[in-house]
């Protein structure tokens, strides 16, 4: 499960286990665009495995991430493709909810976090105190595309609140003692309860405009992968008249970890691919109409999976709509590190034809002598940035041959459409659960 | 208690469905002004059940993309014919996909039916007169098909004489009595449907039989087509006075005449004239090709086809103004769904420039509808062309799609017809019931776009009492649903719209009572 805040909506998309198989995008109202903006989050590690939570911004590579290495979460700023800092903020309790805030006002980044008192009786209404990890600036920041992104693995969630103000610690702390979506300021959007997977407790989805085809969700699965994006700089649903362009992910249909493992290292610098191709589907979000678009990115993690001699970059593969192969490794705007948005060459891909596509990934691995054992290459979360002027359309979209064929009513409890491919669509507003006359 | 406010408590017995009938102030309490994607149960409404994909194993690339769909029910089962893009017709069977069976190119829609396990189709387009109106017809020069569900290619339905040299008939050497005189001898083949063809080769056989000697046939014609399992040999009676019309005298099925091969071209036997009882003239006048339609239906076991534009055999000669044969319908002879007389398998319905989009066999009558009439036929055991029509109605009629199929097995319920009319969707028990089944929603039909009524398509689930229609645009992505549980009548009959992702073309129902959906997403 994903969710995806941008501007004054909030999506909630499916990823990771489930991708593909996305009720639509829930719409919540209320962010504006803003410079100033905080976030917390209540985090426990429920292994000692890495595991991420990242501030992104997506224009230009520069990020703001908390990870976990297992032993610490750490803190690691970059500038597009330079590391500006990194270091181990506090140790992990693995069990142990932790709380980070997070507010920036410009280039100026705070961060605070504290852990819950061990042993109480009711932890969740045990009061915290916070720690100032951080507090610097840093030019990392895009004027217009400028993202958060959450990213969870190994990790449960919760408590996700989102301001479009600057808070001070004892704000901080407030909220911190506060589960619920009030308090002052007030979250702009907030899921209070700090229980794992919480974010089924948002309300208020904003389904107004022509998100007609229904945007809801009734459960967030699983628990343990989580991805939240927030943004500014749009107007939604007002993109039109800010004139201003509306980013948007695009879902693959199927869970997939792109993955290879040449075993050991070549005598000369070699490329493999990966064996995985997928493809994407969208939920709504993206218009039809090519002219509105203005750029179609493909995105992923890469990583590589110790020991061993380890890839040096990570390249897409690309297979058209007609077939037609394009695997670059000459041109760097096509490799994924140290970026993690890349061009797709080729096509051109259109939002037409771009859930046609299969997507893939490969491994360049440097030699060494004498060889060595080699690490297995990654590439995962794979997504589809795709950047738009207009609205979206909130009809769900996804290669033709996934919604065209046969399909038969399923009696006695099918609580969605299942299309081809794996792809499960929410029943489209009904007018009504169920409800008995006479009881 | 007293009501809040001075209101008094409003109790709702039953749901009574959607309701889009004049201001929406105007709605009864117990009715929704919107009811999209629910169903009804007893006391009860629910979110409608989701669907799942039929196939599991798609094509890659899924070539799957469904306009009409059919439940094709063969002697061994249940399976579906699927007309998809690019006017390709597959059968899908045991979740397999077999195909394409046939492929024609200007196919934009199909009609059919199945008789004793085998598919007839019938592929037909949408045309556009000078004033902009709509309508379908069978395609210009394109003819019946007939497929036999074993996944080979289906061919045109009946099937060409036989030609070649011209048959030798000799006296062969053994002794053998006959009838003494002239006799005319031809060959007939039949196909691997049981359909007899027209009479050939083009010059029949003659010989004067000389009454002791047996016959040897020779040159007998081969056909080129595989589908011919056997060839029979005709003849007639001893003729006095022959006028040189070989045509021109009755034939008839010598006994042990059959050859049950398509391999033998010699065949000696003998026969005297009171042997020849199997009358084999009437196959002269028979279609070799038989032109293609819109709607097709049995009735007292013939095969009855309508909505014909024409061949070039069959357009010739038309009065002026007249470019097609929308009005004719035409009807085989009994238990052989092939075999169509050209010269009295025929029922003309009144010219009235509209042309005839669906068949209907109901209480032991026939009846024939174009969009707004509605047309009734009585076999009189006669040839089709001489039975007698009656206007039923001249104000009610039903589209290509437009008469409900119940269960997976089409056509009639116990005592009434579901029609699909420009007015609203009509109970049919020999009259139309008035006011017609739609009228809680009557705005929402009358809305309807008149112009693509041929893609309404009704099934009737008469098991749990439910009906679903597909609808034209801007309304593709929903289907209409009804349920008659309490009762089949205007009042009683609760309506909802089911919406989905995809654009619903095509529905049925097999298994039974299992809604089957052909879709073609998504939709823009």
């Amino acid at each position: 499960m994903a969710i995806t805040a941008i501007a004054n909506h909030v999506d909630l998309i499916l990823s990771n286990d489930n991708r593909g198989t996305a009720v639509p995008p829930v719409v919540f109202p209320g962010i504006n665009p803003t410079n100033a903006f905080s976030w917390s989050i209540w985090v426990r590690a429920t292994t000692n495995l890495p595991t991420w939570v990242t501030g992104h911004n997506c224009q230009d590579g520069s990020q703001i991430i908390i990870y976990s290495d297992g032993t610490s979460w750490f803190l690691n700023v970059r500038n597009g493709a330079t590391t500006v800092t990194n270091f181990p903020m506090i140790p992990i309790v693995v069990g142990r909810w932790t709380l980070f805030c997070v507010s920036k006002n410009g280039p100026d980044l705070t961060i605070y976090s504290a852990v819950e008192a061990p042993l109480a009786d009711h932890p969740e209404l045990t009061p915290v105190t916070l720690s100032l990890i951080a507090a610097a600036s840093y030019t990392i920041d895009s004027p217009l595309y400028n993202f958060i992104i959450v990213v969870m693995g190994n990790a449960d969630y919760s408590c996700f609140k989102f301001w479009n103000a600057v808070l001070t610690r004892a704000q901080f702390e407030a909220q911190a003692q506060s589960f619920d979506a009030t308090g002052s300021p007030a979250p702009i959007w907030a899921s209070p309860l700090r229980t794992p997977g919480d974010l089924s407790s948002i309300a208020n989805p904003y389904t107004g405009f022509n998100w007609g085809a229904g945007h809801a969700y009734n459960l967030i699965t699983p628990a343990d992968s989580l991805r939240i994006v927030t943004g500014f700089g749009f107007d939604d649903p007002a993109y039109m008249s800010f004139n201003s362009y509306c980013p948007t992910w695009v879902y693959p249909l199927t869970d997939v970890n792109f993955t290879v493992n040449p075993g050991l290292s070549p005598l000369v610098p070699t490329t493999y691919e990966s064996p995985q191709l997928v493809q994407f589907r969208d939920v709504g979000s993206v218009p039809f109409i090519d002219y509105q678009i203005q750029s179609i990115k493909y995105y992923g993690f890469p990583y590589s999976v110790p020991p061993g001699w380890a890839h040096s970059e990570t390249w897409g593969v690309y297979f058209d709509e007609n077939g037609g192969k394009f695997n670059p490794i000459s041109n760097t705007i096509y490799r994924f590190e140290p970026d993690t948005v890349v061009d797709i060459p080729g096509g051109p891909i259109t939002p037409n034809n771009m859930y046609k596509w299969k997507f893939g990934a490969q491994f360049t691995y440097q030699p060494t002598t004498p060889q060595q054992a080699t690490a297995a290459a990654h590439l995962s979360h794979p997504l589809l940035l795709v950047t738009y002027l207009g609205f979206p359309t909130g009809i769900p979209f996804s290669a033709e041959s996934d919604l065209s064929g046969l399909f038969a009513v399923a009696k006695l409890g099918a609580v969605l459409d299942r299309y081809n491919n794996s792809v499960e669509l929410k029943i489209p507003d009904p007018t009504i659960r169920t409800a008995y006359i006479g009881e | 208690m007293p009501g809040t406010r001075d209101h008094d408590p409003l109790v709702i017995e039953e749901f009574q469905g959607w309701w889009v009938r004049g201001d929406p102030e105007s709605a009864p309490s117990d009715h929704f002004i919107k009811a999209d994607n629910i169903q009804y149960f007893h006391s009860g409404v629910e979110t409608r059940d989701g669907i799942i994909s039929y196939i599991e194993n798609l094509p890659s690339p899924n070539t799957l993309k469904p306009i009409r769909i059919y439940n094709y029910t063969t002697q061994i089962g249940q399976s579906l014919l699927v007309l998809s893009e690019g006017g390709k017709i597959y059968h899908v069977k045991a979740g397999v996909i077999l195909g394409p069976i046939l492929t024609i190119a200007a196919m934009e829609d199909f009609g059919f039916v199945a008789i004793n396990g085998r598919a007839y189709i019938t592929p037909f387009k949408t045309y556009t007169n000078a004033s902009g109106e709509k309508y379908q017809l069978g395609i210009q020069n394109e003819f019946l098909y007939v497929y036999l569900g074993d996944g080979t290619l289906a061919r045109k339905a009946a099937g060409p004489p036989p030609t070649g040299a011209a048959l030798s008939v000799v006296h062969g050497a053994g002794l053998a009595g006959n009838d003494t005189g002239l006799h005319l001898i031809a060959v007939v083949y039949e196909t691997d449907t049981g359909f007899l063809t027209a009479l050939g080769p083009e010059v029949f056989g003659q010989l004067v039989f000389d009454g002791t000697h047996e016959i040897t046939v020779s040159n007998i014609p081969v056909s080129p087509n595989a589908y011919v399992k056997k060839r029979h040999l005709v003849s007639t009676k001893a003729i006095i006075d022959y006028n040189g019309d070989q045509k021109g005298y009755q034939f008839f099925f010598i006994p042990g005449g059959t050859i049950p091969d398509n391999v033998t071209t010699t065949k000696t036997g003998s026969f005297f004239d009171i042997d020849l009882i199997s009358d084999a003239s009437h196959l002269i006048d028979n279609f070799s090709e038989i032109p293609s339609g819109v709607a097709l239906n049995t009735y007292h076991s013939r095969l009855v086809i309508v909505g014909e534009f024409g061949t070039t055999e069959t357009l010739t000669g038309l009065p002026p103004g007249i470019t097609d044969n929308r009005s004719i319908a035409r009807v085989s002879n009994p238990g052989e769904p092939e075999s169509i007389s050209k010269i009295d398998g025929l029922l003309i319905c009144p010219l009235d420039g509209n042309p005839l989009t669906n068949v209907q066999e109901f209480r032991d009558v026939l009846y024939l509808f174009k969009h707004v009439r509605t047309y009734a036929y009585s076999d009189n055991y006669d040839v089709p062309s001489t039975w007698q029509e009656e206007i039923l109605d001249q104000g009610i009629g039903a589209p290509v799609h437009g008469i409900a199929s119940v269960l997976d097995t089409g056509g009639v319920n116990t005592d009434f017809l579901l029609i699909v009319d420009w007015s609203g969707l009509m109970l049919f028990n020999g009259t139309y019931a008035q006011p017609e089944m739609s009228w809680k929603i009557e705005d929402f039909w009358r809305g309807l776009n008149r112009q693509e009524f041929n893609l309404l398509q009704i099934v009737n689930d008469s098991i749990n009492k439910k009906i679903w229609i597909t609808l034209p645009n801007p309304f593709r992505k929903m289907l209409l649903h009804a349920d008659y549980s309490d009762g089949m009548n205007a009042k009683e009959i609760k309506w909802a719209r089911w919406i989905f992702d995809t654009q619903v073309n095509t529905i049925t129902l097999i298994e039974t009572d299992r809604l089957i959906l052909g879709a073609k997403g998504p939709v823009l």
